[in-house]
């Protein structure tokens, strides 16, 4: 990844591309969403996700040592003492290593959310309001994808300063773009099909056709998209932390974590190994989960409404 | 007039090489060698006489750690830069192995008197389009140098300088206020070379082309890959260089640049990153040369905040940090504490009274702290992300200070943000790092005296160190410059203006078959030009 | 379809003009002087307003962007206020190691991904399947800065299969060039590689689905000619556009890659001219990149359309 190479993927997605194959959607029903959850190949990642969480989120409970306490023995090999070795610092590897996922994860879960909530809203008023509206948000949206993702982030950092609260921003504004386009393909799609075209013909709000018709059709691809884009968000801090852009100094985070430990790769690879598995790891549930929810959300194997 | 300045230098000259000679190996671990009080010197220079006789020919590959961003001879444009200026344009004056003076286009150089430095310029000596070196051309660039329109780096220093003319006999008089007897360093340094008046005025771009009376022609730039030099042929030292070339490519990234040493794709680096000096020392296909005293750390304040302008807070962060610890955690051992002054062993000025002032008592900075009405502290400090040499000591500083209840949430921007934010004291703390501009204490007026640079940035200002760095500055009596040095040293000491942190090792590394070359303090890399390849 | 690209470059230019307005201002409203970058640590303050000055950026903002715009308008960007050198020159120089590099590694990953990525399809949900996934995901997961620094490790250095040299030209020596090129493709090739491969497999599924493929089994086509002549064409679409947009996004977002391979392209030097606050490099290659992205944009939508003619944009 160079901050924008595999952190974007591909800028329009796979589902933007299903989006213009598939010429119906359906909303699936209770039972049939019950049954995703059901569904192994969501099941497990999720599972294991929700473990990482909550192990994070238990740092101070589960962490043998502080994460930015200098114990006085640095690059000492896994061990009895320091399961995963020390860091150059001197400072305990796995300490750091699960303190570390609360701010991956956290930046990751903020900008999603953040990027997700701009581009719904964004995306809703485009696609449904149609007119000048849509053509100024779509239009800003695509200056804003033609940007060089690395001016953005310099520029904003150098701008904003490189808090974990401005990471969150900045990488939320980078991705926002993305989900205005997903969801505004999927509004202008569900505006046109009969049955909302009917809706309006017997005079139902604009709200109500909103929440009855045209959310749960964008539920999915979103759902889809935000747990990607949660890969794909680790990945772009763990690029920022090597260009020097990311979280301070003492605060760990994965992606700082690999970028310091690279000078040392050759003598003690230990301390470039745990943070790789442990975000490579995370990143592969992350896009397992994407799968098996576009996998199982497919309403074209459920059957039609 | 005497043909040698006095250096600085000139005192420990036997100590100095006692050290040298057995520095080369490290005692114990790859990683961890001592930290010692006294400058470091990895390279000793009896090794020289060993290598035997130089063999021409041959190019080198060196691996810069930047890419130049352009070839301005009168702006600084950084480290990396000089080495390849310094091979194309000369100086006045340079530094020989041992760190002394010695003319380079000056043939003969001295003060006259109090207040007059004259140089002799060299006859004979030709730019690399073939016209002759004048003295009209040393005046142009001096004067150069001196108008505010080229904005050149070293223009501050010119300040008391009120003619530049040519004297009898090819010799330029510089004249001067009062005397200064940091001068003769300032026409050794890099960014004060002697250009062609008839070249420059004709209209070229010095930005993106060189040309000067340096060993080596400027052939081609290719941006982000390599600046080819050729061999000048009509160099004014007889026999130099040996090689027919060399060859620049930038290699910003530390390992990469590392990787291409060991890889045998380059055959020089420069700036060796701590993490892999130890690999280099312990490869008998390699070779490194560096010097621990030139490159220092320091904790800069911004005295019109509160909290810092309390005289107790700063002596309590001074205390508060073990400087042997901190070498340790930021670079491994390489480096060295600074317990005391500023002014390195072997410098005129040092103050060995001083040595073991700061030694991490964190006891005592708790009970300044409480004194202060303090205890315990929080402050934001500022630091850079762009330099590791800059970030890692602020680090551990920050991991030190907390064991003396002070606490800095550190804020790293990137390089030109900091100095920015620096400049405009948006943070009470920042820690920055340098190294000496020159190896005379005058240096330290930049830091020190209220209306240097650094000084303006610290919003510092002190009447009786002012009085001292002004004594020290323009006295031309150097056991008196010793004692002011000192007895300011002292003082900063007391009143902490800012606080020293540690010094760092900084050096080259090369290929066991490249000869000739040697590390210097002032980290001027005139030795290049006697580089030669043993294969 | 005439006026379609007409519309579509028209609304170039609009974009293209608030491109320059946004990376104009952006630049401005970033703390951090070139002047005093330029000038070095002990410059002082009365330098740093003369060299300002001698740079023209303590002038009117309308003015610089006037001055700037009004030169973009004749092709003309500008030079380089860190290193004097024109900036178009260092842009068509830099963009095309650029553009090699990442048509390598596109080339790569396509050879790779696709065959793969069918396979997956045809054998989905079985451990062939999961298998081809699971090495897909690994190009998704690891950093490119992790890869690319262990392949140098590993053929670089310790095997020393891939000669080790910096940057050869084209010109220069072709041969050691192209060697260059493996392990700066392959880490920027693995990434995507791993992309195409899932989009290769989801949209072949989604093909495979059909209805013409269920009527071209039943005619009793074999599999392969059912794959060959149906499917795959269709299944193509998706991944042309992302291949595009990628190119785009590369220009400017290959700078770790850039970094650790040593590759002279056009992402290194939008970085360093950021850092250094060189104002007419960065907006140069932003304008340069934003244009290339949308003009690829345009050639992606027109390609979808000539290839499938159920899409007609309307």
């Amino acid at each position: 990844m160079d901050t924008t190479a595999n952190a974007t993927g591909p800028v329009t997605d796979p589902t933007t591309a299903e989006t213009g194959l598939a010429t119906r959607k359906a909303v699936p029903g209770r039972a049939a969403r019950w049954n995703v959850m059901k569904n192994g190949r969501v099941a497990f990642p999720l599972t294991v996700l929700v473990i990482l969480a909550l192990v994070t989120i238990a740092a101070p409970l589960v962490a043998p040592y502080s994460p930015t306490q200098l114990l006085g023995a640095p690059l000492q090999e896994p061990g009895r003492s320091h399961w995963l070795g020390t860091d150059d610092f001197g400072r305990d590897v796995l300490s750091r290593l699960i303190y570390a996922g609360r701010v991956s994860l956290g930046v990751a879960a903020g900008s999603v959310a953040l990027a997700t909530i701009a581009g719904v809203t964004l995306g809703l008023i485009a696609g449904f309001a149609r007119g000048m509206l849509d053509m100024i948000i779509m239009r800003a949206m695509d200056i804003l994808l033609s940007f060089p993702t690395i001016v953005l982030a310099i520029a904003m950092v150098a701008f904003l300063g490189p808090s974990i609260r401005n990471l969150i921003i900045i990488i939320g504004v980078i991705y926002t773009p993305r989900f205005v386009r997903i969801v505004y393909g999927s509004t202008l799609q569900v505006s046109e099909a009969e049955y909302v075209q009917a809706s309006r013909v017997i005079g139902s709000s604009d709200a109500r056709i909103l929440r009855t018709a045209i959310l749960p059709n964008v539920m999915a691809p979103i759902l889809v998209q935000v747990s990607l884009s949660l890969g794909l968000a680790i990945l772009v801090e763990s690029g920022l932390s090597f260009l020097g852009l990311g979280a301070q100094p003492p605060t760990p985070t994965w992606g700082n974590m690999i970028s310091n430990a690279r000078p040392f790769m050759e003598m003690f690879p230990h301390l470039l190994i745990s943070p790789s598995v442990v975000i490579g790891m995370t990143i592969l549930m992350l896009n397992t989960l994407g799968d098996g929810l576009r996998d199982a959300l497919d309403p074209r194997l459920k059957g039609s409404r | 007039m005497t043909t040698r300045t006095r250096s600085p230098f000139s005192r420990s000259m036997s100590r100095r090489s006692l050290v040298g000679g057995g520095a080369a190996t490290a005692a114990g671990s790859i990683l961890i060698p001592k930290a010692s009080a006294s400058p470091r010197i990895s390279f000793p220079r009896s090794q020289r006489e060993q290598d035997g006789e130089p063999k021409s020919g041959g190019t080198l590959i060196y691996g810069l750690s930047t890419d130049p961003s352009n070839f301005e001879p009168h702006f600084s444009t950084g480290a990396a830069s000089t080495s390849v200026k310094m091979m194309c344009y000369s100086t006045l004056l340079t530094y020989d192995a041992d760190n002394q003076l010695i003319g380079d286009l000056a043939e003969e150089f001295g003060w006259v008197d109090d207040t007059t430095y004259q140089v002799k310029v060299r006859q004979g000596v030709t730019f690399h389009d073939g016209s002759d070196l004048t003295v009209d051309d040393v005046i142009f660039s001096l004067n150069r140098i001196r108008d505010p329109e080229t904005a050149a780096t070293n223009a501050p220093f010119y300040q008391e300088v009120t003619e530049i003319a040519a004297g009898d006999d090819n010799t330029v008089n510089i004249t001067f206020n009062k005397p200064y007897a940091a001068f003769p360093h300032i026409l050794a340094n890099a960014n004060n070379y002697i250009v062609s008046q008839a070249w420059i005025e004709s209209g070229v771009d010095p930005m993106t082309e060189m040309m000067g009376t340096g060993p080596f022609i400027f052939v081609e730039r290719v941006p982000g890959v390599s600046i080819t030099l050729e061999k000048n042929p009509n160099y004014f030292i007889e026999g130099l260089p040996y090689l027919d070339g060399i060859t620049f490519q930038p290699m910003p990234d530390d390992t990469t640049r590392m990787t291409a040493l060991r890889s045998g794709t380059v055959d020089f680096v420069d700036y060796v990153p701590y993490t892999q000096m130890g690999i280099i020392e312990n490869d008998p296909n390699f070779q490194f040369m560096s010097d621990s005293v030139s490159g220092f750390g320091w904790i800069g304040f911004n005295h019109e905040m509160d909290i810092v302008n309390d005289q107790n807070v700063r002596l309590a962060i001074a205390h508060g940090m073990n400087r042997e610890t901190m070498v340790q955690t930021a670079f491994s051992g390489y480096g060295a504490p600074i317990t005391g002054g500023l002014v390195p062993e072997g410098m005129l000025g040092h103050a060995p009274d001083l040595e073991g002032t700061f030694t991490g008592d964190y006891e005592h900075a708790k009970s300044l702290l409480d004194t202060a009405g303090y205890n315990p502290l929080e402050l934001p400090m500022l630091s850079t992300s762009t330099y590791t040499v800059i970030s890692r000591p602020a680090e551990a500083a920050q991991a030190e200070l907390n064991q003396a209840n002070i606490n800095l949430d550190l804020e790293l921007q990137e390089w030109l943000t900091f100095r920015q934010s620096v400049a405009d004291g948006t943070h009470p703390i920042h820690a920055w790092g340098t190294a000496f501009n020159y190896p005379d204490p005058d240096f330290l007026y930049q830091y020190l005296h209220s209306s240097g640079t650094s000084a303006k940035w610290f919003r510092f200002a002190n009447d009786e160190l002012d009085a001292l760095m002004e004594e020290g500055r323009f006295s031309s009596d150097e056991s008196l410059r010793d004692e002011i040095y000192q007895e300011a040293q002292a003082l900063a000491a007391e009143i902490v203006p800012w606080v020293y942190t540690i010094r760092r090792t900084q050096g080259e590394a090369m290929a066991s078959y490249v000869k000739g070359y040697v590390h210097t303090e002032a980290w001027i890399p005139i030795f290049q030009r006697e580089i030669w390849l043993d294969k | 379809m005439g006026a379609f690209i007409t519309r579509r470059l028209l609304t170039l230019v609009v974009q293209m003009f608030f491109v320059a307005v946004l990376v104009f201002l952006m630049l401005r409203l970033v703390p951090g002087d070139p002047a005093r970058g330029i000038l070095g640590e002990s410059a002082t303050e009365e330098q740093v307003a003369e060299m300002r000055r001698q740079l023209g950026i303590d002038r009117p903002l309308i003015e610089q962007f006037v001055d700037w715009f009004g030169g973009v308008l004749t092709f003309d960007l500008g030079d380089s206020i860190i290193s004097g050198r024109s900036v178009a020159g260092d842009v068509a120089n830099r963009i095309t190691n650029s553009l090699e590099l990442i048509v390598v590694a596109v080339a790569l990953s396509l050879i790779i991904a696709i065959p793969l990525g069918t396979l997956a399809a045809m054998r989905a949900n079985r451990p062939t399947d999961l298998a081809l996934s699971s090495f897909a995901m690994l190009g998704l997961s690891l950093p490119s800065f992790v890869t690319g620094t262990v392949l140098v490790l590993v053929f670089g250095l310790k095997l020393r299969w891939i000669p080790q040299s910096s940057f050869v030209a084209w010109s220069a020596d072709p041969i050691a060039h192209m060697k260059l090129l493996i392990l700066p493709g392959l880490t920027l090739g693995f990434a995507n590689a791993a992309v195409i491969l899932r989009m290769t497999r989801s949209s072949m599924l989604e093909v495979l689905r059909q209805d013409y493929v269920r009527t071209a089994r039943a005619k009793g086509l074999s599999e392969k000619r059912v794959i060959a002549a149906h499917t795959l064409r269709n299944a193509i679409n998706p991944v042309i556009s992302i291949v595009g947009l990628e190119i785009a996004t590369l220009l400017g977002g290959m700078v770790i890659v850039e970094q650790i391979f040593n590759w002279p392209g056009l992402s290194s030097l939008l970085m360093s001219g950021v850092l250094s606050r060189d104002y007419p490099v960065v907006q140069g290659v932003v304008l340069v990149i934003a244009v290339l992205t949308i003009v690829i944009n345009v050639v992606v939508d027109i390609l979808y359309a000539v290839l499938d003619p159920r899409i007609r944009l309307s």
